[in-house]
């Protein structure tokens, strides 16, 4: 019988926590792994079908296959537990050779220095797990602009009351092309004394080796990319990476057990794309199978040393699972109320907003007692996918449906003389007692595996905080003219912006992961998806991911003697 | 009528005014929830898809046809639910296996109690009677709470027939791309690359 081959590294997982580790491990002539449990898509796969990527779930699997038990709190205060097979809140993202990071927007913004020290900074809040970092901005810098260069960060900076300080004077892609309305928004905040600055996106502007610019495809969130512009971990790092050689892919590998041995990870056990088990060594492992899949394979991997599950002797394994807070809005402007050339400029397709602002990131506002950690707010236009556009006319606004000749009026104002300008806003989801992942021992998955139970809440705070920055958005429109003016701040949690569940710290009594993303108590295990952020920040956490993934990828090389 | 008689399931209870939720613009309540990985696919024949559990009989086309007529009408306002094919289409959808069973018992059952509705209130067949009497039938049922969400539910289909790419065997000509100036984007889907056969193709190629 042949040895089996040893890895100097498996990684768990192939999404943006991966990838920086794959990409600099095999870059140094290191032995790579991954395991990814879902299928390998390829660039070339990638269509602009909303049936494909929007309307069935081809990216993600079959909720009847593998579901998730969700449990949230009733209107009475009682927590009521349910198989998402049943309800359909589908939780997982982006199940192939890159994971969500294929689908995302690539809105980039970096955290600010205030998002390390929240609690030095703004004090305890009742009810919240708030913690500070144990590293801070300055140590995560240098890895930002790594990723700028290496995944591709298209943007301008500018200075502004609340610019993140920045080791390079600008970004190393120019902006992508804008609509009009960027120049709308732009002149109704100079009226409001706004900042309103230019969005960075993990989205090529030029070639990047072989990596072709945007094509303004008009599709890019959900879909992914035909031009391997967006800055996804598969076309960015991971096929980079498979040029060296030292990287080998296992596509439609689940990983379902981590197996100990003197209190080292020794082997990942996997099923293979016929169901059979297989298993690989490494000398270091690495999980990044997005937080909750990340937690839950923790959970599941017990053993004697670890009876409640790998790296779980502090109880923390799953604890404070954190998603992004905040919510959505927008207004409309109607064909009518516009010149022709407005009109015309408007509807040009393809081309983005890309206009962020951060200035509210901490609020002062008579809401609050002192100042507060506040938020920032995106601005888009309304998706273009037709069948989901279609989808939200069937109501009127009483939320009575609309059918016949009525209905199709509506649809053909909505799409021909009407474009509606989105805005989102983000804010921390605090990480409390009651937002966690577990195992749900009483809901097996199709190979026979306990399932993630994710008991869901969120802090009032976030709410709060979330309007004050809704309505800041809400005036831009209204200075802008804009019509139907609405927002929705919620404490529904966006499936594809979760982390936690693993969180780092300095006292292995309170946190999993030490600040290098190691396990506390095993040496060779390390976390390097969203899990193990304490606090998530006020933007998307993609950047901030593959930023730390690349602070633990030199960790890494030194520890294998790079 | 009896409504609490008609059984809505658990996962369109919930979210039958769905509207939009932050960041999950492209999840929709229905299908987000039951396509799957399994790669499988049914061209959409001509021929009522009679082998299938969930076929339907010549009576529910009737109806199906009538209803959907009801819901997207040929009006002169850009193609109805006849030209854009959507009464095969949803003869597809039916005869998808990843849809979830339930709901697709469900969609059936809305045909068969429109029929018993005007046999209660018409005396009469639905099939048979006036073009007006359909119409006061259909009418009446949108009131119901199981008429709102089957309707709901119908609708879903018929835009899905209306704006999906036509290689789905339903959008014809690109009629309703075309009335709706929508620009689908590109690279269009292949065949190999459509639902149904996507993750099997996507499969081979990696091992090969």
């Amino acid at each position: 019988m042949p040895e089996e081959k040893k890895y100097d590294v498996c990684i768990i997982g192939s999404g943006a926590g991966a990838g920086p580790i794959a990409y600099e491990l095999s870059l140094a002539g290191f032995q790579v792994l991954i395991l990814e449990k879902g299928p390998w898509i390829k660039t070339k796969d990638f269509t602009k079908d909303e049936m494909v990527t929007s309307r069935r779930s081809v990216y993600s699997p079959n909720l009847k296959d593998e579901p998730q038990v969700i449990e949230k709190q009733n209107l009475n205060g009682e927590w009521i537990a349910r198989s998402n097979y049943e309800t359909g809140q589908d939780m997982w993202n982006g199940n192939c050779v890159g994971g969500s990071s294929n689908f995302m927007s690539g809105y980039f913004n970096r955290l600010k220095p205030n998002d390390f020290n929240l609690l030095s900074k703004y004090g305890n809040i009742e009810g919240a797990n708030v913690v500070d970092w144990p590293i801070s901005y300055h140590d995560l810098e240098p890895y930002y602009t790594k990723v700028e260069e290496i995944v591709g960060i298209s943007g301008k900076a500018v200075k502004h009351s609340k610019a993140e300080p920045r080791s390079t004077a600008d970004f190393p892609f120019p902006p992508l092309a804008e609509n009009i309305s960027a120049q709308w928004i732009d002149k109704a905040s100079i009226k409001l004394d706004y900042e309103s600055l230019p969005l960075p996106r993990a989205v090529l502007s030029r070639p990047q080796d072989d990596r072709n610019p945007c094509y303004y495809s008009g599709y890019c969130g959900s879909y992914g990319c035909s031009s391997d512009a967006k800055g996804s971990s598969r076309a960015a790092l991971l096929n980079k990476a498979l040029k060296t050689g030292n990287l080998e892919i296992i596509a439609n590998a689940k990983v379902f057990r981590l197996e100990e041995e003197n209190e080292k990870v020794i082997a990942a056990h996997y099923y293979n794309v016929k169901g059979h088990e297989n298993k690989v060594r490494a000398k270091i492992f690495v999980v990044a199978a997005q937080a909750i899949e990340s937690s839950r394979l923790l959970l599941m991997s017990k053993s004697d040393n670890f009876p409640d599950g790998l790296a779980n002797n502090s109880g923390r394994v799953g604890k404070n699972l954190i998603f992004s807070g905040g919510g959505s809005g927008g207004g409309e402007f109607q064909k009518e109320d516009l010149d022709d050339a407005s009109w015309n400029q408007l509807k040009v397709f393809g081309v983005f907003v890309n206009r962020t602002f951060h200035q509210w990131y901490e609020i002062n506002e008579k809401t609050f007692e002192n100042a507060v950690k506040g938020g920032s707010i995106d601005f888009l236009m309304e998706h273009n996918n037709g069948i989901t556009r279609a989808i939200h006319q069937k109501w009127d606004e009483e939320g009575n449906l609309i059918y016949g000749s009525k209905l199709k009026e509506k649809l053909k104002h909505y799409f021909t003389e009407l474009r509606s300008l989105n805005f989102e806003v983000f804010v921390d989801w605090l990480p409390t007692d009651d937002c966690y992942v577990k195992l749900a021992e009483e809901v097996k998955d199709k190979w026979g595996d306990p399932v993630a139970h994710i008991r869901i809440h969120n802090h009032q705070r976030d709410v709060e905080v979330g309007q004050v920055l809704a309505e800041k958005a809400e005036n831009i429109l209204r200075e802008m003219g804009a019509k139907n003016i609405s927002s929705n701040i919620s404490g529904a949690p966006p499936p594809n912006l979760v982390a936690g569940g693993c969180r780092f710290g300095e006292d292995p009594k309170t946190s999993v992961l030490n600040s290098d993303c190691q396990a506390h108590d095993i040496d060779n295990l390390f976390i390097t998806d969203g899990s193990w952020m304490p606090t998530g920040g006020s933007v998307t956490h993609t950047w901030t991911i593959y930023a730390n993934s690349f602070r633990v990828a030199d960790v890494l090389k030194e520890k294998l003697g790079g | 009528m009896k409504d609490k008689a008609k059984y809505i399931p658990k996962s369109l209870q919930s979210s039958t005014k769905w509207r939009m939720q932050r960041r999950q613009f492209f999840k929709v309540l229905l299908a987000g929830a039951v396509a799957t990985q399994i790669p499988w696919w049914m061209a959409c024949g001509r021929e009522v898809a009679s082998e299938s559990d969930f076929g339907l009989n010549e009576e529910h086309v009737q109806i199906l046809v009538l209803v959907q007529d009801f819901l997207f009408p040929s009006d002169g306002n850009g193609p109805g639910a006849n030209e854009l094919r959507a009464e095969k289409y949803m003869q597809w959808v039916l005869s998808d296996e990843n849809m979830d069973s339930e709901e697709k018992q469900y969609f059936i059952n809305g045909l068969s109690w429109v029929e018993d509705t005007a046999q209660e209130e018409l005396g009469q067949s639905f099939i048979q009677a006036s073009s007006t009497k359909q119409n006061a039938i259909l009418e009446m049922i949108s009131k119901e709470s199981w008429g709102e969400s089957w309707y709901s539910m119908n609708l879903n289909f018929i835009f899905e027939a209306l704006l999906s790419d036509p290689i789905y065997g339903a959008n014809t000509n690109n009629k309703g791309w075309d009335w709706l100036e929508h620009n689908p984007g590109y690279p269009r889907p292949t065949k190999e690359m459509k639902y149904g056969n996507f993750l099997q193709y996507v499969n081979q190629e990696t091992k090969s």
